[in-house]
C-alpha cells in the first residue's frame, strides 16, 4: 500500500511537469515526436510512449507548439515540432515557477532540519 | 502456418499475423473510442499509429512479417489505453476499460470447448447458459426421446446443427459467439481459451466419453457399409442365405434402372459415409477441409433422394392400380389325399431353394442360374384351411394384379388364373420366373385349400412335404 502511494505521488509530480519538459526540449531543438519520446524516456519522465501524443496535440491547440512536415528516414513525411513565441513565453513563466518551487522545497527542508 | 493480414499503418505497408492484427486493431480502436469525440482525436491516434510504424521498422525491418509477440511488445511500449490516460492525467480514464461494447451475437460452434461438434458449448455461449447445463439438458432430451423409441431424433437434430452451424474459427467469430466486441482483455481470453491447456477434469471426462462415442460411431458406420455392400453385391455371407443379387432384384419390375440404382445406393450409403467421416474426424481430431464434406454429403444426399423418389415414382407407374380376381374349384369328397405338383421347365436345382413349410402354409422359390444372369422362380403360396367334414371341399385361387389402368389389371389377374389346374386329386402349379429379360408382371397369386382334417395333402417329389410336420425355412 505504502509503495503504491509513493509511485502515485511520483507519477503525479511527473504529470505536473511533463508539459514543461516538452517545451524545454523543444526550446533547444526542433524535434520529431519519436526523438521527443527518446529524450523523455531517457529522462524517465514517461513510462509509456503513447502519453506524448495527446499532450502534443493539446499544446499545439493552445498555440504553444507548431509543426511542419519533414521527410523522415523511413520515408513518409513526419511532423517536425517547434516551439512558438507563445510557447517560449510560457516556458519562461514555467522556469520561474519551477525555480520558486525548488527554492520553497529547499527552504522547507532546511527549516525542518 | 499462420494467416497474415496486410495493412497500412502510418502510410507504410506491413504484413501482420492475424492474431497480432486483431490485438492491434482492438488497441487502436480503444484509443479512437476514447479520443474520437475529442477535438483532434484523430490526430492523436494518427500520431500513435505513425509511432507504431516506426517501431515495426525498428524491430522487424521494412518488409518482414510482424509477429504477434512484437505487436504485444509494441503495445506495451506505447502503453495500454488505461496506462496512457493515467499518465497523461485525464480523469475520463476512469472505468474506460470496463465499458465493453457489445456486438450482434451469432451462433457458432465452439471449437475450444467441444465434446463432439461443439454444438452444446456454442449454444451455451449464445444463450449465456452454463455449458454443462446445456449438455445435460441435451442428454435428457436424447434419453427422453430414446425411451419413446426416437432417440435418433435428438441425434439427427444434433447432426443437422453440427452441419449447419459454422464453427467459430477466427478470434472475431469467437468474440461474436459471446456477443462481445474485441478489446484487449477478451482477445487475450479467447486466445488463451484456444490454448486448451486449462481443460477441467469434468471436461476431460466429457472428452473421453466423446472419444468412446466416436469410436462406436466409426465402428457402426463401417459395419453398416460392409453389410450394405455385401447385400448389394449379393455375396453369400452364409451359403445360400442371400441368394439374391440385390441390384438384379431391383431391376425385376422396372425399366431404366441404372440411375435409380445409383441414387438408391447413394441414399443409403451417403449418410453412412457421413457418419463415418464425422466419427473419424472426432476420433483423430481431423480438421474440416475447406470443402466441408458434411455439407457436400448432405447436398448430394438430398439430390439423390429427390432423384430416386422421382425415378421410383415414374418407374412404379405401371403398377398404380390394384385389383384381384379369384376362382374356386370343388374337390370331390372321395379323395382322401390331394397331391400338389410344382412344375417348372427345368428341374428344381439342388442348391438355392428357399422353402417355407408348416402345417398350413407352404411357399417355394429358387434362383435359376442362366448364362445371362439369374432368374427368380416363384410359385404361389399355398395355404390349407381345415374345416368340418360337412362343408364342401374346394380350392380357391386368388390372383392379385397391379397395373396402370383398372382394365389392364383385371385382364392380367384373370390371365394368371390359368396358371393352375386341378385334375381329380392332383393340383398342378406352374412356376413363373422373372429376370432381366422377363420382368415382374405385377401379379401374385395364392391358393387356399378348404378341406376336412382327415384329408392328407402331399407335395410331390422331389420336394416332399405332407403338411403334418413343420419345416420353417429350408435351404437346399
Amino acid at each position: 500500500m505504502n509503495e503504491i502511494n509513493t509511485d502515485n505521488i511520483k507519477s503525479q509530480m511527473r504529470k505536473g511537469v511533463l508539459e514543461y519538459c516538452i517545451l524545454s526540449i523543444l526550446s533547444n531543438n526542433d524535434a520529431y515526436a519519436s526523438s521527443l519520446i527518446v529524450e523523455l524516456k531517457e529522462a524517465k519522465m514517461i513510462v509509456v510512449e503513447g502519453t506524448l501524443y495527446p499532450l502534443l496535440t493539446r499544446q499545439k491547440n493552445q498555440g504553444l507548439l507548431s509543426y511542419r512536415w519533414e521527410e523522415s528516414q523511413q520515408g513518409p513525411p513526419r511532423k517536425y515540432y517547434s516551439i512558438t513565441d507563445k510557447g517560449k513565453e510560457l516556458l519562461a513563466e514555467m522556469d520561474s515557477a519551477w525555480k520558486e518551487i525548488v527554492e520553497t522545497i529547499a527552504l522547507l527542508r532546511h527549516k525542518k532540519q | 502456418m499462420k494467416k497474415v493480414i496486410k495493412v497500412s499503418i502510418g502510410k507504410l505497408a506491413f504484413t501482420l499475423e492475424e492474431e497480432g492484427y486483431l490485438l492491434l486493431k482492438g488497441y487502436l480502436d480503444s484509443l479512437s473510442e476514447y479520443y474520437g469525440d475529442k477535438e483532434d482525436g484523430a490526430e492523436i491516434v494518427e500520431g500513435i499509429e505513425e509511432r507504431v510504424a516506426e517501431l515495426f521498422i525498428e524491430k522487424c525491418g521494412p518488409d518482414s512479417v510482424v509477429s504477434t509477440s512484437v505487436i504485444k511488445e509494441i503495445i506495451t511500449i506505447l502503453g495500454r489505453p488505461e496506462t496512457i490516460f493515467e499518465e497523461e492525467g485525464d480523469i475520463r480514464s476512469l472505468g474506460i476499460n470496463k465499458r465493453r461494447r457489445s456486438i450482434p451475437k451469432r451462433l457458432y460452434r465452439d471449437p475450444d470447448n467441444k465434446v463432439l461438434g461443439g454444438v452444446c458449448s456454442g449454444i451455451a455461449a449464445f444463450t449465456g447458459l452454463d455449458t454443462a447445463l446445456v449438455r445435460i439438458l441435451f442428454f435428457i432430451f436424447f434419453i427422453g426421446f430414446f425411451s419413446f423409441g426416437g432417440g435418433v431424433v435428438a441425434l439427427i437434430i444434433y447432426l443437422i446443427m453440427w452441419v449447419l452451424i459454422p464453427q467459430a474459427k477466427t478470434v472475431e467469430q469467437r468474440c461474436s459467439m459471446y456477443g462481445e466486441a474485441m478489446d484487449l482483455s477478451n482477445i487475450h481470453e479467447s486466445i488463451k481459451r484456444a490454448g486448451k491447456e486449462n481443460a477441467s477434469s469434468i471436461q476431460r471426462i466429457f472428452i473421453i466419453f466423446g472419444k468412446i462415442i466416436s469410436a462406436i460411431i466409426v465402428f457402426v458406420a463401417l459395419i453398416s457399409i460392409a453389410a450394405l455392400t455385401f447385400v448389394f453385391l449379393g455375396i453369400e455371407v452364409f451359403k445360400g442365405i442371400l441368394p439374391l443379387n440385390f441390384i438384379d432384384y431391383v431391376e425385376l419390375g422396372v425399366d431404366n434402372t441404372l440411375f435409380m440404382k445409383i441414387t438408391f445406393l447413394a441414399v443409403l450409403l451417403l449418410p453412412l459415409l457421413g457418419i463415418l467421416w464425422v466419427g473419424l474426424q472426432l476420433l483423430f481430431d481431423l480438421r474440416t477441409p475447406r470443402i466441408r464434406p458434411g455439407i457436400v454429403m448432405l447436398l448430394l444426399w438430398v439430390l439423390s433422394l429427390i432423384g430416386f423418389s422421382v425415378n421410383a415414382t415414374k418407374a412404379s407407374r405401371p403398377f398404380w392400380t390394384k385389383t384381384q380376381e379369384s376362382v374356386e374349384y370343388p374337390i370331390g369328397k372321395h379323395h382322401d389325399t390331394i397331391f400338389i405338383r410344382f412344375e417348372h421347365n427345368n428341374p428344381i436345382p439342388i442348391k438355392r431353394v428357399i422353402m417355407n413349410a408348416s402345417y398350413s402354409d407352404f411357399s417355394l422359390m429358387w434362383m435359376d442360374e442362366k448364362s445371362d444372369g439369374a432368374d427368380i422362380v416363384v410359385f404361389p403360396s399355398v395355404r390349407i384351411i381345415r374345416q368340418s367334414y360337412n362343408e364342401p371341399s374346394l380350392v380357391r385361387i386368388k390372383s392379385k394384379a397391379h397395373a396402370y389402368s383398372y382394365a389392364e389389371a383385371i385382364s392380367k389377374a384373370q390371365e394368371n388364373l390359368s396358371q393352375f389346374t386341378l385334375q381329380d386329386s392332383l393340383l398342378t402349379i406352374r412356376s413363373k420366373s422373372f429376370g432381366k429379360r422377363s420382368k415382374w408382371d405385377g401379379t401374385y397369386q395364392n391358393i387356399t385349400l378348404f378341406i376336412p382334417n382327415s384329408v392328407e395333402v402331399i407335395v410331390e417329389e422331389p420336394i416332399k412335404h405332407n403338411f403334418r410336420k413343420r419345416v420353417k425355412t429350408r435351404l437346399f
